[in-house]
């Protein structure tokens, strides 16, 4: 199957005529019929729609959560009085409000109260990576936290906090008002145009960011959903989402709305679905939402058939396969399925199918339109294409969301004005998403935009790739993904879990696929895998698919052909664990890091006696092309500084200094990221060798640095980088170009302070304490090593600081020790890190005449003072443009961040060349 | 994929509906009703900087027309 690429046949800026492709019948129908949803738009809000229903019947319950339960009129009151407490705080309309608490009843009461204050609520889900939350939470700066005495400790320091149940509060909150507030009490009106939450969403590269949705389009798609699927008040529904997942909010609010009773999930048992069938049958529940890939797991397991209760099952968040759909229908005779679909930046769902009882098509549609929604599928030049064309999927209507909060240029390129509107000065949304009509005026969900690779110059959807392989009887669930290899070329690698009693084999599989699609869309690899990986909200995490370890082993190894190759194939296996190991396996495709490069190449120098950088096996990574090095290493010859990560590509090439540690390994997969047109050197540290360091000062270094890169590129325009210490040298590095009447096109500085700042030295303790905390994962307990430095130690901070570093990684050696591993990179590394240290807390940069690129993040455990420009205003005379990026200090570089510092990396050396040229 | 707010090389300007709402556009293409071109005519960077930098207030209009409204009541 293979789709007209209508948004590809444009060279952009050229409009393209699809309107003489389309005769004038068809645009109508793509324009008109297809998308009539036009209903009187209610002019409402959640409270009072809430306390209407409050109003119909009290006494019904609301909310059932283990052993407690309330009443809509309890449910009201404890609303009510939680949301005069909060007015009296100064919380309304235009406010935002977080709440951490775990699922519980206590948190249906507080989103009710901060929506009855006339606020909007921003969900915490605590079981989010800290850094996570502490980025939302910097982000968004909601004007309190409502948690619990227990669960503030998940949360970043320096915020308002207000914990519900502490006696104190709970005294407050109870002496309050318990009636409806009033539009009067409220510090403003709160009107249909307020916004009722803030979700934060990350999509597939990008920062996260909060999309701001208003009470008139969550009323809009909540009314749309009664009158489609017409909840009655005899009916329990499941609320087992994640509040930070915008499925929640119906959830909750359709139920709350029409009369009906939640029933809550534990905290954690979203996830298990044993527990999930006990609860649909211990409470007769009768609406369930899942995402797709949990509803494979319910599917799965043993006793799903029994939960007769359910008359629905409600899906989105990710393609439903159509194996899916029939698993439902036979083991669910009775519950009608349904497939959504929205992005966050519209309240919850855009279009909506409900799966016929004679279904028997193999396409599932993600259906049509909901009331007062249009979609668009357009093209390049923002033309509709014909029915049965995949194009990029925009939404219009009463649904969008304000934008993004405080992103006014982000909301700018992503709510762009509607050339296809009914009323002038209307807004669609881009979602990212490709999808076609359907004859029927249903429309087919087709992939991300961005999940379009170039297979050996072939456009490729891995959505349809997925779809053929779930089609196998032998396949469970599939995901498919481009990694590229280290030539730089992309392959397809293909994660499959195993229908029940069923073993996918690849041989199978792969000749199954070669008979229905081209060669270049049969994946190269195939991994079974127990399960898929999912993220908090229960979709697929592509990012934490493991490296395909099998890949080698498919083509054959090749044996070692003599000592020296067979010694280190011993090593290479030993250190990644693996057997057997060819000599022209790569290192980094059988799954080595950093840290096992750094035991191998210790390993090397004990039984070998030849020391070699650790970075030779970016150059050099598999035993075939290493060994000739180790062979001809007599000491190493100090190669110099640069080394080649990526040297091909038609741009100046970035150059990367290393960090404290000396080390650069950790740019590979940041290099991979810039692109195969961008080239990127890296600048390696001097003692990695074991050879004593020459030059201790930021100043004294550059001249070692700046020999290698002019070797690379003699003249400018230069774009480059460090990270920590290495921000420094670039820094410097940068002056001397400048002085040399070079142009600097970008200078970086990755999460680097200006160490001349006075106010940097957060406290000594936490310095330490920070330190201790990154070197050791357990063992000595930190209060026992400070008591050590107390006693030991005295002298100022910058030596406190030395000792401390020498006797962590003292103490670090003794416990490799004991465990019997040979860390002879830790001592290598100490000398390195030592010299960094000295010439970082020595380093004074002087003015330098451009301006300087920083991209922090908001790590709240750095040593440095939190300052915006991290002190770098002072010196840089042409500026310091900050961004923001997701992390701590020590993963910046980390898997799951690096993409977003590469995007806006990648966004800044753009911009950067485009103003050189 | 091409797609026309994505395009480095491409000619924008900014507009902005009666909303106060701004919206990124790629300057070959007809306006739609409703709106109208303000801020700088150039690249996509210069145009959004002008969005971030002058679209401080994001409520829509009518939402403050409508807050005027109630509050004198």
């Amino acid at each position: 199957m293979s789709f007209t690429d209508a948004t590809d046949s444009t060279n952009s800026g050229k409009t393209q005529d699809s309107l003489k492709i389309l005769s004038a019948g068809e645009r109508r129908v793509l324009l008109e019929s297809f998308i009539a949803t036009a209903r009187p738009l209610p002019e409402a809000t959640l409270p009072t729609l809430f306390e209407g229903q409050v109003a119909r019947a009290p006494r019904a319950i609301a909310v059932v959560f283990e052993e407690e339960s309330l009443t809509y009129g309890e449910l009201n009151v404890r609303a009510n009085r939680l949301a005069h407490h909060l007015i009296g705080l100064g919380v309304g309309p235009e406010s935002l409000v977080g709440i951490a608490l775990e699922r519980s009843i206590d948190m249906v009461v507080a989103l009710l109260g901060v929506l009855k204050a006339g606020g909007a609520y921003l969900p915490l889900d605590l079981s989010y990576p800290e850094a996570r939350l502490a980025y939302m939470v910097a982000d968004a700066t909601p004007a309190l936290v409502l948690t619990s005495g227990v669960l503030r400790r998940r949360l970043p320091d320096q915020i308002e906090l207000l914990e519900l149940d502490s006696p104190k509060n709970q005294a407050a909150i109870g002496s309050t008002p318990a009636h409806n507030p009033k539009d009067a009490e409220r510090i403003s009106a709160l009107l249909p145009r307020h916004p009722a939450y803030v979700i934060y969403t990350s999509g597939s590269t990008g920062t996260p960011k909060g999309a701001q949705n208003e009470h008139r389009a969550i009323v809009n798609r909540l009314t749309w959903m009664q009158e489609a699927y017409e909840l009655k008040a005899n009916e329990i529904v499941l609320q087992k989402t994640p509040f930070g997942f915008d499925v929640s909010v119906w959830e909750f609010f359709w139920t709350l709305l029409n009369g009906a009773t939640i029933a809550l999930a534990a905290p954690e048992g979203h996830k298990d679905p044993d527990y999930l069938i006990k609860l649909i049958n211990s409470q007769q529940i009768t609406t369930a939402h899942f995402v797709p890939s949990m509803l494979e797991r319910f599917m799965a397991t043993e006793g799903v058939e029994d939960c007769g209760s359910l008359q629905r099952l409600i899906c989105s968040g990710e393609a439903l396969p159509l194996s899916s759909v029939h698993k439902c229908r036979r083991l669910l005779p009775n519950a009608r399925l349904y497939n959504l679909y929205g992005p966050t930046e519209a309240a919850v769902d855009v279009t909506a199918w409900t799966c016929p009882p004679d279904f028997d098509s193999t396409i599932v549609p993600i259906g049509r339109p909901i009331s007062n929604t249009r979609i668009y599928v357009l093209d390049a030049g923002l033309e509709p294409v014909p029915v049965g064309v995949a194009g990029e999927l925009y939404v219009a209507g009463a649904g969008l969301a304000r934008g993004y909060l405080r992103r006014p240029a982000l909301t700018a390129e992503r709510f762009v004005a509607d050339p296809h509107g009914l009323e002038p000065g209307g807004r669609m949304y881009r979602t990212g998403d490709l999808a076609r009509w359907l004859p029927d005026g249903q429309l087919e969900f087709l992939g991300r935009v961005d999940q379009q690779v170039k297979i050996r110059g072939f456009r490729v959807e891995l959505g349809e790739i997925e779809a053929a392989l779930t089609a196998q009887p032998s396949v469970a669930q599939a995901a498919v993904i481009a990694r590229e290899n280290s030539a730089g070329g992309k392959r397809l690698v293909a994660y499959v879990v195993a229908a029940p009693g069923q073993i996918p084999e690849a041989a199978a599989l792969r000749r199954r696929l070669g008979e229905q699609l081209p060669d270049y869309m049969v994946p190269s690899a195939f991994v079974v895998l127990e399960s898929l990986p999912l993220t908090a909200n229960g979709k697929l995490d592509r990012r934490s698919l493991p490296e395909p370890v099998a890949f080698q082993h498919e083509k054959g190894s090749v044996p070692p052909r003599d000592a020296l190759e067979s010694q280190l194939v011993a090593i290479f296996e030993n250190a990644l664990k693996l057997q057997p190991i060819g000599i022209r396996d790569n290192f980094f495709e059988l799954g080595g890091d950093s840290l096992t490069a750094v035991q191998i190449f210790a390993e090397i120098e004990q039984t070998l006696g030849k020391r070699l950088p650790v970075t030779t096996l970016i150059e050099m990574p598999t035993v075939e092309t290493l060994a000739p090095s180790v062979r001809q290493s007599t000491r190493s010859e100090g190669c110099g500084p640069v080394v080649a990560i990526q040297s091909q590509g038609t741009r100046p090439p970035f150059f990367g200094i290393h960090g404290r540690d000396g080390n650069i390994l950790f740019y590979r997969k940041f290099s991979r990221l810039l692109g195969k047109e961008q080239p990127f050197y890296a600048l390696q540290a001097q003692g990695l060798d074991g050879k004593p360091i020459a030059q201790t000062s930021v100043e004294a270094m550059v001249p070692y640095y700046l020999g290698g890169m002019r070797k690379v590129q003699p003249r400018g325009p230069y774009l480059l980088g460090g990270y920590s210490f290495g921000g420094l040298a670039a820094y410097e590095i940068a002056r001397h170009l400048r002085a040399a009447g070079e142009e600097v096109a970008l200078l970086a500085l990755f999460d680097t302070a200006n160490p001349a700042k006075p106010a940097r030295v957060r406290s000594w303790d936490k310095i330490v304490r920070d330190k201790i905390r990154r070197v050791f994962s357990r063992g000595t307990t930190p209060s026992r090593i400070l008591q050590f430095l107390a006693q030991h130690i005295g002298g100022k901070v910058g030596d406190k600081l030395l000792l401390c570093n020498e006797y962590i990684h003292k103490l670090v050696l003794g416990q490799a020790r004991k465990r019997g591993r040979n860390r002879a990179d830790e001592l290598l590394n100490l000398h390195v890190q030592m010299v960094h240290e000295r010439a970082c807390l020595s380093y004074r940069p002087l003015p330098y005449p451009g301006k300087v690129t920083l991209f922090r993040t908001l790590d709240q455990d750095s040593a440095y003072e939190i300052d915006q420009d991290l002190g770098w205003s002072g010196v840089a005379q042409g500026g310091v443009e900050v961004h923001c990026v997701p992390g701590i200090h020590a993963t910046i570089f980390a898997a799951e961040n690096v993409p977003y510092l590469a995007r806006e990396v990648e966004e800044c050396i753009q911009s950067a060349l485009s103003k050189s040229k | 994929m091409a797609n026309p707010f994505e395009n480095e090389e491409s000619e924008y300007v900014v507009l902005m509906n009666d909303e106060g709402q701004c919206s990124l556009w790629p300057s070959v293409r007809e306006i739609p009703a409703g709106w109208t071109a303000v801020g700088p005519r150039g690249n996509r960077r210069d145009c959004l900087n002008w969005v971030e930098a002058n679209w401080t207030d994001m409520r829509p209009k009518s939402l403050a027309a409508a807050q005027k409204k109630q509050a004198s009541k």
